[in-house]
């Protein structure tokens, strides 16, 4: 009965999701308040029958119910409970209606939270809402319905043994929160658009919740790239792949639209451009969810694709992407411009930021989109590979990186660059010393990577560049300097650390990519390999028997200068529901470098293939992700204080008559 | 500064930026993407001997032949044609015979694919692209049953 | 009937959400809202703060002020010309009545036409779920596997689980029963082949590591283990020691001649191997230089005529022969080679008619009708 509820609630807010489209925009185009007062009330009501619905797939996937062939495609008895509780969104059908419900919670945080909108902006920005939770629904509804039952079976089909990983139990959910969350500043931006204005304080309440989907993109993206490069055994942690690219797409114009928003906020500007890049921001995630699934695109590792559904999907991209650019298209030129402000300024330095990101945006999707084009033109396939990416994509990050610690530095409307470049010339120093002792401790190599590392230990040490320049501990002494850190906004922080972490993750990326060394070998039981500057001793095989795989391991001890220091022990599973081998890599983190195990082939005569991957500094590169995370959870709860500092307004003639 | 040379700075900002980002694009796509082509296309396409190239194929029955540690050869067919690929690593879990694969390298002199990556993708019901309307035509192949 | 009320109460839960708001006698009292003046305000606050603290460039700070002041008047301006929401209007009533009629009519017919109204959950673990019929096997082996977690030390009732779950083809679960049948003591040579066996079905019939020692253990005990032996010469098979394997199905097959299956299983192994040889040599044939391939197809094809020469009962072998003949491009040595072929089998209709389609089909006359 439970099963059959769910079905009935996944209708409900489908029904509810459908009034939702209509009454609030209706009430706000006539000026009827309780009309659009409903907004918030019906929001709650979605996402909790949409929730009820997504907790009734979850108990079927617990309960092992058969009956539901969505769950008899995707589960088995006898796997652990946690892959039983993952596997709902495991597939293309739980995976949209997970999708679903973060779009729905996204809009019930907006009822709960955004309770200073004006009422006729926020009944706007749920009745557009609505629409795209509307439409989903009855794509899932009606094509990818995971309440489907049959007379039920004795045993089920498994989940994809890829999928068997605790990475996936936090890492679409967390890239979704990130993609979904900017759903709701496409909704702003369609709403500025139907009324047709827009101002400074549009700007503050669309930039929360860009933050918001934006850290949780940057941290999905990070976990994916984890996942990809421990669970699939290629040692790799970005391949350039579509899936990959349409999930970096909306970070890079979601990153730009953090910035335009800020101009827009503090310098009233760049008004049509941030809500473009609002419009984009979300077309590109819609593209990330949805391109892949369609089977325009092919990648190595989609899970959830079924071309049958593609024509949908892309209609259904068609409309809102091609629907909100037209309504940009007409209504844009009822918002007011901003004016042009100097190259040398605050702003100047966020408009390059926004030049540069957004330039490299449409590189990547050209090279995604390329191939599509290419075989719809002359209908010869081609792959766009990494050398493309990393020829076109790297260049324009490199001015921008270099740029990057001048624009804290530089005050509104009229910045000083050479006092900038005065207080970076520490963070200049140490970049060039940290490249001169890299060159000294390595031999031979191109000068690329430590001309590189010095970019990135530039970024690293000039994004706390403002911070010093703050608290000035030369002149002002520590016990004022310290004050004055106290005293200073929580932006500041913000900005710095963000900017910290793209520096990391730089640096993780250089070093890694430059310096790593892989071994592949066949060993026996016994024989040792040296790797990396350290010895690996073969000591014999190990069966294990999961409760839905079998897996063989090989029990490696690694010694450095004849110290034993880690057990390895990289295993071959086989799981027979699926008729399926994985490999579980071992890995070992000693600082921030990783020793990396692949198990390969048994081979006769008891030798097994190996590969040993040495990965100086990896890690860097997904610390560096959770600190950017850090930096804007820092600017998101600053943000809320200084909405609280409404009290006490002066007086209007408090502002001289000039 | 007046509003002339602000928007004049602007406009060369721009202009350079999209400039550079175009030629880059333009170059790179002449040297970064490869072709992605089946067995019989392969040959009957003329490749230059360090061209990189994907191919893709179904693994021939029987045709896996490990050699000395970490060699392996096998035969990719289309079923019009086949072609040998020789590969030198550990193949990826999924890769067996009768699986549909994606190599990528470049064609030897002897028509030996030298491949440099195999892809096995990670899907038990996966086909390279435009290999199952190939093999639908020819009625090997039928649709997983889903 | 518990269930379409339950239905009915969440029907009207989701009407409420809407109506709520609307059938409420005042609008909700709009929070106060932060508009564009409020941040104008807030900043110019500011500014004022930099200013008495002299941080910065005075100059600069007071053009700010200035132009902030500017924005703030123009953002009041504004404000005040907005015009202001009214109360209740006539399309709230529209609203409201056709909300209430939305919800039920867009869900009833819909879930009427594609759920399955009434039908039970059938969770797993649940025994009584599983009552259809044919399967009531399935049922005992949940039953089996309830007694056993309780009595886990049923020798006998783990190998007639074991033994179910070959049947049900669930290879891990017949693994897991035999594992424990050898925990609790039973570790014969015998029972390390059935377990080796389960293994490698597990595998997709691979004979993998772990399984592959288990059969090695069960030889070193028992050397005629009939089971072991038999994987022992698959795996040889999937390492591509062909050579070898066939060696070792030769040696087993004179084991056990009274065995029927065995027999016919060997037959076919045997067979299976002898055509493999020469398939593997095809595939390094290929790599070859055109000359040298054609030289080694040559000296190949004139192998084979002499091995028929001397042992003419091979059929396929004919075929081959005929095939190579007429892809070198010797049509003459093919016709003869198929009139010979048909000399020889002219005895088996199946295997004339066989040759005369393969004759056809490569073009060449077809044989004249032989006496007998």
């Amino acid at each position: 009965m439970i099963v059959e509820l769910g079905h009935v609630a996944l209708l409900i807010a489908f029904a509810l999701a459908v009034i939702q489209s209509v009454v609030p925009v209706w009430g706000a185009y006539i000026g009827d308040r309780k009309m659009m007062a409903s907004a918030d009330s019906s929001a709650m009501g979605i996402f909790v029958f949409t929730g009820l619905s997504f907790c009734a797939l979850m108990w079927a996937y617990l309960q092992s119910d058969f009956s539901v062939v969505n769950v008899w495609q995707n589960s088995h008895s006898d796997m652990p409970t946690l892959f039983k509780v993952t596997g709902t969104w495991g597939n293309h059908e739980g995976s949209m209606l997970l999708w679903v419900l973060i779009l729905a919670l996204f809009a019930a945080a907006v009822s709960v939270l955004g309770g200073n909108l004006p009422e006729k902006l926020r009944a706007n920005v749920q009745g557009v809402q609505a629409w795209m939770l509307a439409t989903f629904l009855a794509f899932i509804i009606w094509t990818s319905n995971p309440f489907e039952r049959q007379p039920t079976a004795i045993e089920g089909q498994d989940l994809n043994p890829i999928l068997q990983d605790i990475g996936l139990a936090i890492h679409p959910p967390m890239l979704y929160l990130g993609y979904v969350g900017f759903s709701i500043t496409f909704a702003f931006a369609i709403a500025a658009l139907l009324e047709g204005r827009i101002d400074a304080a549009w700007a503050r309440w669309v930039r929360p919740w860009a933050l918001i989907a934006w850290v949780f993109l940057t941290a999905g993206i990070a976990m994916g790239s984890y996942w990809a490069y421990y669970e699939l055994g290629w040692g790799g942690w970005w391949f350039w792949d579509p899936v990959e690219n349409a999930s970096f797409l909306p970070w890079l114009s979601g990153t730009a639209l953090l910035h335009s928003a800020l101009v827009m906020e503090k310098r009233d500007a760049l008004k049509i451009w941030t809500v473009l890049l609002a419009i984009l921001t979300f077309s590109l995630s819609l593209l990330g969810t949805f391109l892949v699934r369609s089977g325009v695109l092919t990648s190595v590792h989609t899970f959830a694709s079924d071309p049958s559904r593609g024509l949908v999907i892309l209609a259904i991209l068609a409309v809102f992407v091609g629907g909100s650019l037209a309504l940009f298209a007409v209504r844009a030129n009822k918002l007011e411009a901003g004016g042009l402000f100097a190259p040398v300024s605050r702003e100047g330095a966020l408009v390059l930021n926004n030049i540069l990101l957004s330039t490299a945006a449409a590189t990547v999707l050209l090279g995604t989109l390329y191939p599509v084009v290419y075989e719809a033109i002359t209908g010869a396939k081609i792959s766009v590979g990494a050398p493309f990416f990393n020829l076109t994509f790297i260049p324009l990050m490199i001015p921008l990186i270099l740029a990057l610690p001048f624009g804290p530095l530089l005050a509104w409307k009229k910045g000083d660059i050479l006092g900038a470049a005065q207080r970076l010339v520490f963070a200049a120093v140490v970049g060039i010393l940290a490249m001169v002792l890299v060159l000294g401790f390595t031999r031979g190599g191109s000068i690329l990577a430590p001309v590189m590392i010095a970019i990135a230990v530039w970024l690293m040490v000039g994004s706390f560049a403002e911070l010093a320049q703050r608290a000035s501990f030369r002149t002002a002494g520590w016990s004022t300097g310290l004050r004055r850190l106290a005293g200073t906004p929580r932006s500041v922080y913000a900005t710095a650390f963000a900017h910290f972490g793209v520096g990391v993750t730089m640096l993780g990326i250089v070093v890694v990519t430059a310096y790593e060394t892989e071994t592949v070998t066949a060993l026996k039981p016994g024989e040792t390999v040296e790797a990396g500057g350290y010895t690996l001793r073969h000591d014999g095989y190990v069966d294990e028997q999961g409760s839905n795989f079998q897996s063989q391991g090989a029990r490696l001890t690694v010694f450095l200068d004849g110290e034993v220091v880690a057990e390895a022990f990289p295993t071959k599973r086989f799981y027979p529901a699926r008729q399926m081998p994985t490999s579980e890599a071992s890995i070992h983190t000693f600082g921030f470098s990783q020793l990396y195990f692949a198990l390969g082939d048994l081979q006769p005569g008891g030798a097994v293939t190996l590969r040993i991957w040495w990965k100086p500094y990896v890690t860097l590169i997904w610390y560096g992700a959770v600190i950017m995370s850090f930096g804007g959870l820092l600017s998101l709860t600053g943000r809320r204080k200084r909405l609280a500092k409404k009290a006490a307004k002066p007086s209007p003639n408090a502002v001289p008559a000039t | 500064m007046t509003r002339r040379t602000n928007r004049l700075i602007w406009i060369g900002v721009i202009g350079i930026v999209l400039a550079g980002a175009v030629g880059l694009s333009m170059f790179a796509l002449r040297e970064g993407i490869s072709f992605a082509l089946s067995p019989s296309e392969l040959k009957a396409a003329s490749v230059g001997p360090k061209q990189k190239v994907r191919l893709f194929g179904l693994v021939e029955e029987g045709s896996v032949n490990r050699g000395n540690g970490l060699d392996v050869s096998f035969v990719l067919t289309d079923t019009d044609e086949t072609i040998k690929v020789s590969y030198t690593n550990i193949l990826p879990d999924l890769f067996r015979e009768g699986q549909g694969i994606i190599t990528e390298g470049v064609l030897g002199a002897d028509g030996t694919f030298m491949a440099d990556t195999v892809l096995a993708k990670h899907d038990e019901n996966y086909m390279p692209e435009g290999m199952a309307e190939k093999l639908k035509e020819k009625g090997v192949w039928k649709e997983a049953a889903k | 009937m518990t269930f379409w009320i339950i239905v009915l109460a969440m029907l009207l839960i989701a009407a409420l959400f809407v109506l709520r708001p609307m059938l409420r006698a005042v609008p909700v009292e709009q929070a106060e809202e932060v508009t564009a003046t409020d941040i104008y305000r807030a900043e110019l606050r500011e500014l004022n703060d930099r200013i008495a603290s002299t941080d910065g460039d005075s100059d600069v700070l007071e053009a700010e002020r200035v132009e902030l002041a500017r924005r703030l008047l123009a953002a009041e301006d504004d404000l005040k010309n907005r015009q202001t929401a009214s109360g209740a209007t006539r399309s709230l009533r529209w609203a409201s009545v056709a909300s209430i009629l939305a919800v039920p009519a867009l869900v009833l017919p819909a879930y009427l036409s594609i759920g399955s109204p009434g039908l039970p959950d059938a969770p797993r673990l649940d025994p009584s779920s599983v009552n259809l019929a044919g399967q009531s096997v399935d049922q005992m082996v949940l039953i089996a596997e309830r007694h056993l977690a309780k009595n886990p030390d049923d020798i006998r009732g783990w190998k007639v689980l074991a033994e179910t779950y070959g049947r049900l083809n669930r290879p891990l679960g017949r693994a897991r029963a035999l594992r424990r049948v050898a925990e609790l003591g039973e570790d014969t040579p015998f029972l390390k082949s059935e377990l080796g066996e389960a293994l490698t079905v597990a595998a997709g019939n691979i004979v993998t590591g772990p399984a592959r020692r288990l059969f090695e253990k069960a030889l070193a005990e028992e050397p005629t283990q009939p089971k072991a032996n038999l994987y022992m010469a698959l795996a040889l098979e999937q390492d591509g020691r062909v050579g070898e394997a066939l060696t070792r199905w030769k040696a087993l097959q004179a084991t056990r001649p009274e065995d029927q299956r065995f027999q016919q299983l060997a037959a076919a192994s045997i067979a299976r191997l002898e055509a493999r040889v020469p398939s593997k040599r095809a595939g390094e044939i290929a790599a070859l230089p055109q000359a040298e391939r054609q030289s080694m197809i040559e000296n190949m094809v004139e192998g084979l005529a002499e091995r028929l020469n001397e042992e003419p009962n091979d059929f396929q072998g004919w075929v081959r022969l005929i095939r190579s003949y007429n892809v070198l491009g010797r049509d003459a040595e093919a016709q003869a080679a198929f009139g010979k072929a048909v000399t020889i089998f002219a005895e088996d209709q199946s295997n004339v008619g066989n040759l005369q389609n393969l004759a056809k089909s490569l073009g060449l006359k077809p044989a004249e009708k032989t006496d007998g």
